[in-house]
């Protein structure tokens, strides 16, 4: 598996470069826990086309969160405010048009899970808006970072975030060019 | 089970909404035998991809949660021949947007086939 991974690396240093990014994003790659890879893996698959029944696959799969109006948002290192929506259609925190007790909650490098409020909560129907802090300078989150809409914040790892996630993930990328600044 | 990989391996996502679907214009590679390719094919791939499967005995038995991590990781997989194969063409058929690339276009061709067949190999 890890030969696997090294080798995923070289390419991905490679694309950075292509891009005129330095290869190595960040010192410890962001933790992504599979749930959030599967959610974000079902964006490419046309509906219905797999021949597997993906329900098969022991993971739930979370409503997208989009940041800044999109799915991935390329952000400046330093510390701003991000807006982000999701499709609660359906939920209970939609019924209930929720509107305390949310949280965004960030994952980069190998740190633990910062979760900060969910602030200005906007409901149209069945879609939430929040705006929220992005603390780069804290976590110095260069390179990937990925964010979920939570129902709570102090998880002691990654995985933690999965039960209390309502919508995930928002990828969040910081570029870092080989320019000299 | 490290899903970062999954993740950090899509740099620069540019998404394809799956809620537009459009006519593939690209062609997943389908003259090798993809997704199961027989032993002269699977030679085939595995010079394009520059090395062989792993060797010796495979396991007996697996932890809990292998299944699913393996299911995952296929997936991915999966994807990664779909959306290299799209860039692929993008870049042969010059695609607006995807042709900055100059004078590395003939280099960027030959590093996505390869990326390509080794999609199909860890698959």
């Amino acid at each position: 598996m890890s030969s696997v991974i090294g080798q995923e690396g070289e390419q991905n240093g490679a694309y950075r470069l292509f891009l005129e990014e330095i290869p190595s994003e960040s010192p410890f790659l962001t933790y992504v826990p599979a749930a959030f890879a599967w959610s974000a893996l079902q964006l490419f698959i046309v509906p219905g086309s797999c021949p597997f029944d993906l329900k098969k696959v022991d993971l739930p799969i979370f409503p997208g969160l989009e940041v800044n109006g999109d799915t991935v948002a390329s952000v400046k290192a330093e510390d701003q405010e991000l807006t982000f929506t999701a499709n609660l259609e359906g939920t209970e925190c939609a019924k209930q048009q929720k509107k305390d007790g949310l949280y965004i909650t960030y994952v980069t490098g190998q740190q633990l899970p910062y979760s900060v409020p969910a602030e200005n909560v906007e409901w149209k129907g069945g879609v939430i808006t929040v705006k929220a802090k992005f603390p780069y300078a804290e976590l110095i989150a260069q390179g990937f970072t990925h964010a979920s809409l939570t129902t709570a914040k102090d998880f002691p790892n990654a995985d933690a975030i999965v039960k209390a996630t309502l919508a995930a993930p928002a990828v969040i990328q910081v570029p870092r060019s080989i320019k000299s600044s | 089970m490290r899903a970062s990989m999954i993740i950090a391996s899509a740099v620069g996502w540019g998404f394809a909404n799956a809620a537009a679907i459009a006519p593939r214009a690209f062609q997943i590679p389908n003259n090798n035998g993809f997704p199961n390719p027989n032993a002269e094919q699977e030679a085939l791939i595995a010079k394009e991809a520059g090395g062989k499967l792993p060797g010796g005995a495979l396991p007996t038995e697996l932890p809990a949660g292998s299944t699913t991590a393996f299911q995952l990781i296929a997936s991915n997989e999966l994807f990664e021949t779909a959306f290299f194969s799209s860039l692929l063409n993008n870049i042969t058929s010059k695609a607006p947007g995807y042709t900055e690339l100059g004078a590395m276009t003939a280099d960027a061709e030959n590093i996505i086939k390869a990326v390509l067949a080794v999609s199909s190999i860890v698959r």
